[in-house]
């Protein structure tokens, strides 16, 4: 795509792009704006009011229209309702832990409990094997980091009103771009991570999606925390047994986070879940080398109208996942009913957790902010590197977050501070 | 010169335009770009014109309206600016360049060795009246037919940890940075030996009879035979095998990229995997050729060396 984009070859009139592309197609003027087409009626219908706000910021750049809608990319807690709701489990957990088991955990530190709990026990009858707490998906070069972003944002986003140079800010000083990815709460995260990974298979730190939502699809672990396919490929029982067991909520809040002003770690009275749009919200993106924009987004604007967007997130094997009103229950504010999904072949009880866990991790107060500029790629990858070392060991939590802020500031200096520091800031939504 | 003469040149043409267009220019290209930074961009005007038919008429949609069509025009701005040697000073200061280096050396410290020697003993082993020895023959030499990167997918399910058919052993192939590149040797070595074995075996059966039968006069043990009747005699190859699985294992990429994605961490990153890695993900192009010069120079010493050796040896 990119040497298609970079060298001027228009090979192609549309690209299915993640949304941390945009920082090196939108400034560069390689993306066709759509506003005029949405507006003009002469296509298929579906507005970006259809989108929640975190996910609109991830389509448009600088106020224009860019993405077409289709995937909707956050990562959701998914959960064995039977085995936390076990009285003889609540039992067991209540003398060993002093609390309740929860049903879904609050905060992270619940969930870890809950882990460790679990981690080893036989605690269903899928098979006669011991089975686990969490199962991650950690391989290098392909999704390890995310969870690293999704699971970091309640430890080292300090809540704010608005994005200030401490508030709301995640990954750059939106004064200087000095990285933050060291912060004393990024490397609690990771140490936190590091933790959360002894209670699932050793392994995982090669495994990538396919593996680590087949592990729990098999009924092998309690937790996993992923994207919005992990829902609806339970309710597929050719290659899941936890149909109907499959529960979802929003991400753990932490009971204590960074104070990025103050620099001590706050203790949260109550902990607020920090909601995200992790992933690539996968979609349609016109080249402006299209001679046939129209055309194309005649076919794009098909497949984001609300039935098509509607069956396409109820069905795993599309890879899209909910996050527009299409797909929301009415109670939750969107136009779909539990009778649609169950016609298409899900359980009544993981759709309503399911939709509502997507809602309240779209629309949440607090959310991480996401990584849109040039460069973004190359930022992730040396992150994305760092922690795996650090998952299996070769580093601890503190060298491989410094190791991470010091290979992102020649990155800085090469593409040009000054650049990245305005499309930081307009990607973040920071004013001076 | 009569033009019949002439004529070999042209057939050379294609040989020679081959050369010059995959050899000559990219290496001169690539040198170019290690030394200058250059960014390449294409602006972009976009104008809606008439659609007109063959008689020069507007064209009409069906509500009546004139159609349009849309014309592209591309400008492509392209600056370069000198920077001597700063991309291959790069190379100095980056650790990850040098955790590379340490993979690639251990991968090849380790496979190239393993393969010369497992080589070697199955050729001996071939070299003698075994049944079935041309349809074992045959499966050996199986392996080197494979893509290295269908290799690579086809081992990733093998180490499988939870539920492949190695599973049962409890060894984290790849999920632990040892392991990990030990794995990525294994299959190296899987699919490498059989070349060195064939080559082997080409040369053992190209050793006459007598040799064998004047040592067995002589009352060589097996061993002797092996240290100092066959491997002085099989010198030359030894040293062509042995160059040419070093040209090739130094640019390792496919079975890292296929089997673990160069982890966990770095683990198993090589010197290849980083340089495709910086010049076609990231496009720091620059970089990347620098990077690539490194290996070139590397290669180039190595192979001058070992040539050296021979000339000294065989004249």
């Amino acid at each position: 795509m990119m040497l298609d984009l970079r060298n001027g070859t228009g090979e192609y009139d549309a690209f299915m792009v993640g949304a941390f592309w945009y920082g090196d197609i939108a400034p560069q003027g390689y993306a066709f704006e759509i506003d005029e087409l949405i507006d003009s009626g002469d296509y298929p219908a579906w507005t970006y009011d259809d989108m929640p706000p975190s996910l609109k910021a991830l389509h448009t750049w600088e106020g224009a229209g860019i993405g077409v809608l289709n995937d909707a990319d956050g990562q959701v807690l998914y959960y064995r309702k039977s085995a936390l709701e076990n009285p003889e489990h609540q039992d067991a957990f209540k003398a060993e832990y002093g609390y309740d088991l929860p049903s879904p955990p609050a905060t992270w530190q619940q969930l870890r409990d809950v882990a460790r709990y679990f981690n080893g026990k036989n605690w269903d009858d899928n098979d006669a094997e011991p089975d686990s707490g969490m199962v991650l998906h950690l391989k290098v070069g392909e999704q390890g980091h995310y969870h690293f972003q999704s699971l970091s944002a309640s430890f080292a986003v300090t809540p704010g009103d608005k994005v200030t140079q401490h508030h709301n800010v995640y990954w750059f000083d939106p004064t200087d771009m000095t990285p933050l990815i060291n912060s004393p709460g990024h490397v609690k995260a990771l140490e936190f991570l590091q933790d959360l990974h002894q209670t699932g298979p050793a392994a995982q730190v090669g495994w990538s999606l396919g593996e680590a939502w087949d592990y729990f699809l098999r009924g092998k672990s309690v937790f996993v925390f992923s994207w919005g396919d992990v829902g609806s490929l339970c309710q597929d029982t050719s290659r899941s047994v936890i149909q109907g067991d499959c529960a979802a909520a929003i991400l753990p809040a932490s009971d204590e986070y960074y104070d990025h002003e103050t620099g001590e770690f706050v203790t949260a009275e109550n902990p607020v879940p920090v909601g995200n749009t992790t992933g690539g919200s996968w979609h349609g993106v016109i080249s402006n080398f299209s001679e046939n924009p129209e055309a194309t987004y005649s076919l794009l604007a098909l497949m984001a109208m609300k039935d098509v967007s509607l069956w396409n997130s109820q069905h795993g094997w599309t890879g899209v996942d909910p996050g527009y009103s299409y797909q929301f229950l009415e109670s939750q504010g969107g136009t779909a009913s539990v009778e649609q999904y169950v016609g298409a072949g899900w359980d009544a009880g993981d759709v309503k957790t399911y939709t509502q866990a997507y809602r309240d991790t779209f629309y949440a107060d607090t959310m991480l902010t996401y990584l849109r500029i040039p460069g973004t790629f190359e930022y992730w990858d040396i992150l994305d590197k760092n922690l795996s070392a650090a998952m299996s060991g070769e580093k601890t939590a503190q060298q491989a977050l410094d190791d991470t802020a010091t290979a992102w500031e020649p990155v800085t200096d090469r593409i040009g501070r000054d650049s990245q520091l305005k499309d930081y800031q307009a990607a973040i939504g920071y004013e001076d | 010169m009569r033009w019949t003469s002439r004529v070999r040149f042209l057939f050379l043409m294609p040989a020679v335009i081959w050369v010059l267009a995959f050899t000559v220019f990219p290496l001169g290209y690539s040198l170019y770009i290690a030394f200058y930074k250059i960014e390449q961009k294409v602006e972009i005007t976009r104008e809606k014109v008439p659609m007109l038919d063959e008689a020069g008429e507007p064209v009409l949609s069906k509500s009546g309206k004139p159609r349009t069509k849309n014309i592209v025009h591309k400008k492509e701005i392209s600056t370069s600016e000198f920077v001597g040697g700063f991309n291959f000073r790069r190379l100095f200061n980056d650790p990850q360049v040098w955790s590379a280096v340490k993979v690639t050396a251990i991968f090849v410290g380790a496979a190239v060795p393993m393969q010369l020697a497992l080589g070697f003993l199955l050729a001996l082993l071939f070299n003698q009246h075994l049944f079935g020895r041309p349809a074992l023959r045959a499966v050996m030499i199986l392996p080197i037919f494979a893509t290295p990167i269908a290799v690579g997918y086809l081992f990733f399910t093998i180490f499988y940890e939870e539920g492949g058919p190695l599973g049962f052993l409890g060894i984290p192939f790849l999920s632990n940075p040892d392991w990990a590149l030990f794995s990525v040797i294994l299959v190296d070595v899987w699919q490498w030996t059989p070349f060195c074995f064939l080559v082997f075996l080409a040369a053992l059966q190209g050793l006459p009879d007598e040799l064998y039968e004047a040592a067995r006069i002589d009352g060589a043990s097996a061993i002797d035979m092996i240290t100092k009747v066959l491997l002085p005699l099989l010198q030359p190859t030894i040293f062509i095998v042995l160059l040419l699985r070093l040209a090739e294992a130094l640019k390792l990429f496919d079975i890292p990229f296929a089997l673990t994605g160069g982890g966990p961490g770095i683990a198993t990153q090589s010197y290849s995997f980083l340089a495709f890695r910086t010049g076609l993900r990231f496009f720091d192009l620059g970089y990347a050729s620098a990077m690539a010069y490194g290996l070139l120079i590397a290669v180039m010493i190595i192979v001058t060396l070992f040539f050296r050796r021979l000339r000294e040896t065989y004249g």
